[in-house]
């Protein structure tokens, strides 16, 4: 259950936070879903970590012109460090519970897939909507390595 | 058919002196002093050479007060066309059967000659887009003209590519003249050009887009909106366009600035944390340390977990099979996102300065003007073709690497027909010369032309034991005989070309003083070569300039005597 993850021995701010994170992937992770289709965890929890951390950009460095190297070029646009990603997991992790609950999303073999009535319009940028659909094609090895290796 | 019948001179007094011409060959005969050479440069300047800024004709001796002018007649099909040209350079005329053509540049006089060879337009197009500029007959001339100096050379033998504006051009002409490939070579260099100007007019769209979403951005920071439009949040423009009009946007200029400031603030940040990550290539340390992290966070989301455990698992494994190198990342990519977080910095800071300097933005009319400039910016913005540049240059790129590709690839069947050719014709003075008898008494004998550095190269078979024939390189030093090949080279290369209705060429071989480097038992070969080529070139005409008597070339027509002029010279009206 997500509350596995939640940690009342946190601070209340902590808590607070927690909340906040885990409302913003509920809306995020069946977005992302509703572009890619169907992805295994580790990469639906990059994307849907760079997805939010862009939404979260003051100023963007790229927009929907750019077409190549759409990762790369996510990664370096936000602010993010190895911390960032871990501390967010657990709030991803219970995200993800709470919607295989609800049927929003759900759980293929090692992959996870959209639900019935998941919409297809995005409220992404056309930036981050180009980025995801490039991370569709490309190989979750590949994704997480340069994840561990531009963090 | 293109043929010129007469050189008529005009001295400074108005008389005339006319040459007169046939088709085949014509042979200019003098001694030396009688200005032969000079009449071979004349023949260039009158079909358009561009005078010497140097030595320029007024100011020669041989002109100098005497010669006004010249008139070139040219016979093509039943027209008759008369090329006025004054010796300065400057006045030009042309007249098709005694009706003026205008005619006011150097340019226009050129154009004119070159609509005389009949060449296609299309056939003109394709060599202007593979050469890479527009090619006309002058550039040909380089085939056309034989001159003392450069007499006997082997290695980039066409005499006039002494000439940097020639020599630069030869090797794309060769090129031309010895590919393949040539129609798909302009059929993407056709396509090419299409491309760039559509990456042109889309680069201005960007241009245009960049400075519209400056734009927006200014005013929107007057009207003390805390929004910030990027190009692709226009929903949100919208939405914050008609906040500001109805005045509901509860943001106080200050907390505008602040959000200025604080946007600014974040890309000063991202400028040195990118500047950081150039410098720093320790990616292999980054990725034990980051995978350590992960791991270990995914095993505490993990336990207990019934629903998704096995997904997780699935990416720990993969995680932990990441192999340590070098990130694929470049470090373009990161030079080209610190680049653009630069701009955006300087944007951001001198957005914030134009808002902490500029006037009460509460004016009433000030407001109204911004809105209206908004709804006008916005509109164009929708407007603009938001296509991308990067897959045009991409293309644009792909083209190129494609033509460079087919350019580099030689039509050896021509390269070899043009070989045949050369040595066809040494071949043909082997009677009249000891020098080429000698030669194909070797084995095998033949001479190559090397498309690189223009070169003529005579070889034979040599028989060895222990490697068996073997073709080599069989140059000897001989001055006259060098000069022989050479000169078949030109008569090779005049009938290849002449051949080809798809080039703008004068069908004209000009040689200047031929019998020089050689005693007069070798002589007869010229004769030889010459004759051969007016035979099978019944649209050619040849231009001998020579001190030696016709006969002693083994050439039998009746020669025009300079020394016989009223001026015992090229120049009728020269008084000495």
């Amino acid at each position: 259950m997500f509350m596995d993850h939640f940690d009342s021995g946190k601070s209340k701010i902590y808590q607070d936070a927690f909340v906040l994170v885990l409302s913003e992937y509920i809306d995020i992770v069946p977005l992302v879903l509703s572009i890619m289709g169907r992805s295994s965890f580790a990469k639906l929890m990059v994307v849907s970590f760079i997805a939010r951390r862009s939404r979260l950009q003051t100023v963007e460095l790229y927009s929907g012109h750019d077409k190549n190297d759409l990762l790369l070029k996510a990664l370096m646009q936000i602010d993010i460090t190895i911390d960032d990603l871990t501390n967010e997991t657990p709030m991803f992790a219970a995200a993800v519970d709470l919607l295989i609950r609800s049927r929003k999303i759900q759980v293929d073999g090692d992959t996870i897939k959209a639900g019935r009535g998941i919409e297809g319009s995005t409220r992404f940028s056309r930036f981050i909507d180009g980025f995801i659909k490039e991370c569709s094609s490309l190989s979750d090895e590949y994704i997480l390595e340069e994840v561990l290796k531009n963090v | 058919m293109f043929s010129i019948q007469t050189l008529t001179m005009i001295g400074c007094d108005g008389e005339r002196y006319p040459y007169k011409f046939s088709q085949g060959i014509n042979y200019i005969y003098g001694p030396n002093g009688t200005g032969k050479s000079e009449f071979y440069g004349f023949l260039d300047f009158m079909l358009g050479a561009t005078p010497s800024s140097t030595a320029p004709l007024p100011k020669k001796e041989w002109y100098a007060n005497t010669l006004d002018a010249a008139e070139l007649t040219i016979d093509h099909g039943e027209d008759k066309y008369t090329f006025f040209r004054t010796i300065d350079g400057q006045c030009f005329s042309i007249k098709r059967n005694h009706h003026e053509i205008p005619c006011k540049s150097l340019q226009d006089y050129c154009e004119i000659i070159g609509s005389l060879l009949d060449v296609p337009s299309d056939a003109l197009k394709v060599f202007k887009l593979y050469v890479g500029e527009r090619l006309q007959y002058r550039s040909m001339t380089i085939f056309n003209f034989l001159g003392e100096k450069g007499a006997g050379t082997l290695d980039d033998f066409f005499e006039k590519s002494s000439e940097l504006k020639y020599s630069l051009k030869l090797p794309r002409i060769l090129d031309f003249l010895f590919n393949s490939h040539v129609q798909e070579i302009a059929r993407l260099e056709d396509e090419a050009a299409i491309l760039r100007e559509q990456l042109k007019q889309t680069e201005e769209h960007e241009h245009a887009s960049d400075f519209l979403v400056d734009l927006i951005n200014e005013k929107l920071s007057l009207l003390s909106s805390p929004f910030i439009f990027s190009g692709h949040n226009i929903d949100g423009l919208r939405k914050a366009i008609n906040e500001c009009r109805e005045g509901s946007s509860g943001r106080t200029r200050t907390e505008n600035v602040e959000g200025l400031r604080f946007a600014a603030q974040s890309m000063a940040n991202k400028v040195s944390a990118l500047n950081r990550d150039v410098e720093n290539t320790r990616s292999m340390t980054r990725l034990q340390e980051n995978r350590a992290k992960l791991l270990k966070v995914l095993a505490s989301v993990a336990d207990g977990q019934q629903d998704y455990a096995q997904c997780v698992h699935a990416a720990m494994e993969m995680i932990t099979e990441i192999e340590e190198g070098a990130s694929y990342s470049r470090i373009e990519l990161k030079q080209a996102a610190l680049k653009k977080a630069k701009i955006e910095l300087k944007r951001l800071n001198s957005q914030l300065d134009a808002l902490e300097l500029s006037s009460n933005p509460n004016d009433v009319e000030q407001r109204q003007i911004a809105l209206g400039v908004l709804d006008d910016a916005v509109s164009r913005y929708e407007n603009i073709d938001q296509s991308d540049s990067s897959q045009i240059s991409t293309r644009i790129q792909e083209l190129q690497k494609n033509m460079n590709q087919l350019k580099a690839e030689d039509d050896q069947t021509k390269l070899v027909a043009i070989s045949n050719l050369i040595t066809e014709y040494y071949a043909a003075c082997s009677r009249s010369t000891l020098l080429a008898a000698e030669d194909f008494t070797n084995q095998g004998y033949r001479i190559d032309f090397l498309k690189r550095g223009c070169a003529l190269r005579p070889s034979k078979i040599e028989e060895n034991s222990e490697q068996g024939r073997n073709r080599v390189s069989y140059i000897v030093g001989s001055f006259a005989r060098h000069a022989l090949i050479q000169l078949c080279g030109y008569t090779a290369f005049m009938e290849f070309l002449l051949n080809d209705t798809h080039l703008p060429v004068l069908p004209l071989l000009c040689i200047d003083h031929p019998s020089k480097p050689f005693d007069e038992t070798n002589r007869k070969g010229i004769g030889s070569i010459l004759n051969k080529f007016a035979d099978r070139n019944k649209d050619a005409q040849v231009f001998i300039f020579d001190s030696a008597h016709p006969a002693d070339l083994g050439i039998t027509i009746s020669p025009i005597d300079l020394s016989k002029t009223p001026g015992g010279g090229f120049n009728p009206f020269y008084r000495h």
